[in-house]
C-alpha cells in the first residue's frame, strides 16, 4: 500500500497526482529483478536506436535526400577523382564532411540544425541561389578543414604512406617541402578538387591569378 | 485511491519511464553536450576542430 496522503489542505497538485506516487515510490507489483530487466532492455534498445539514427543521418543517400544537395554538390563529385577511380575507393559525403570521433561528430550534427532553418527557408532551393551563396559556403568549410589541420583528408590519406617517387616531381617537392613539415594543411592547396570552385575572384588572396589556389612557394626554408 | 497502487497503474507508469522520459532525457542530453562544444567553438575557434 502506498503511504497515505497528506491532509487535503496541505496537497499541492504534483503531490496529490496518482501518477507521480506510482513514479516515486517503491514498486509493490512488480520485482527488481524485472525491473532491472526491464531497464537493461529499454537502454539496449535505445542505445542502438540511437546509434542506428546518428549512422542513418552519416549517409550520403540522407545527404542527398535534399535537392540542394543532389543537384549541386552531389553532381559535381561525379567526374571527380573522389567519385570514379583506378582502385574503385570512392568517397561519400560524410567521409569528408562530417568528424569521425563521437564528440566532435555530435557537435557537428547540433550545428548542421541551422542548416535545417535554411532549407525550410529556401536558402539555397535554387541552382542560382547556391552559386550566390557558394563563396560563403565554400571558405565555411575551408575554414573548418584548416582548423582541425584536414582530419577528414586524413582519415584515408596519410604523409607517412605516400610514396613521393610515384607523385609528380612538383607535387612530391611541395609534399615534402610543405606537408611533412607542417607548414601547410591538405585543404591549403587541395581546394576544388571534389566540387567546382566559387567564384574565386571575391575571395582576396585566393589565388596567383590563375584561378586555381595559390602554391606554396619552393624557394626559402 | 486504490487504483493508484494498482499492478496496471504501475505497468502503464514503468513502460512511461523506460520507453517515452530516460530516452527523452538520454537524448537531451546528447543534444545539450553537442550545443555546449557548438558553443565552446564560438568562444574559442577559429571556428573550432569539428
Amino acid at each position: 500500500m502506498s503511504d497515505p496522503l497528506p491532509p487535503r489542505g496541505r496537497r499541492s497538485w504534483l503531490i496529490g497526482n496518482v501518477w507521480y506516487r506510482t513514479a516515486t515510490r517503491p514498486a509493490v507489483h512488480f520485482s527488481l529483478l524485472f525491473l532491472t530487466l526491464g531497464g537493461f532492455v529499454a537502454g539496449v534498445a535505445f542505445w542502438g536506436g540511437f546509434n542506428t539514427a546518428m549512422e542513418a543521418a552519416n549517409t550520403e543517400s540522407f545527404c542527398i535526400s535534399c535537392h540542394e544537395m543532389r543537384d549541386n554538390v552531389y553532381r559535381e563529385l561525379q567526374g571527380t577523382i573522389h567519385w570514379t577511380n583506378r582502385s574503385g575507393v570512392r568517397a561519400t559525403c560524410p567521409d569528408c564532411h562530417t568528424p569521425h570521433p563521437w564528440t566532435l561528430k555530435i557537435a557537428r550534427k547540433m550545428q548542421a540544425s541551422r542548416e535545417v532553418w535554411a532549407k525550410l527557408f529556401g536558402t539555397i532551393d535554387t541552382r542560382q541561389k547556391f552559386l550566390e551563396r557558394r563563396t560563403l559556403m565554400a571558405q565555411r568549410e575551408w575554414a573548418r578543414m584548416t582548423a582541425n589541420n584536414s582530419a577528414e583528408c586524413r582519415n584515408c590519406h596519410s604523409a607517412q604512406s605516400m610514396d613521393f617517387t610515384k607523385q609528380q616531381p612538383r607535387a612530391a617537392a611541395v609534399h615534402q617541402a610543405r606537408l611533412l613539415t607542417g607548414e601547410r594543411t591538405c585543404i591549403d592547396c587541395h581546394k576544388g578538387i571534389a566540387h567546382l570552385l566559387p567564384k574565386t575572384e571575391e575571395i582576396e588572396g585566393f589565388d596567383d591569378g590563375d584561378g586555381s589556389p595559390s602554391m606554396p612557394e619552393l624557394t626559402g626554408p | 485511491m486504490q487504483a493508484a497502487t494498482g499492478k496496471w497503474r504501475e505497468a502503464v507508469v514503468f513502460l512511461f519511464l523506460s520507453v517515452m522520459v530516460w530516452p527523452v532525457i538520454a537524448g537531451g542530453f546528447v543534444a545539450a553536450y553537442g550545443l555546449a562544444w557548438w558553443v565552446y567553438f564560438i568562444f574559442a575557434g577559429p571556428p573550432g576542430p569539428f
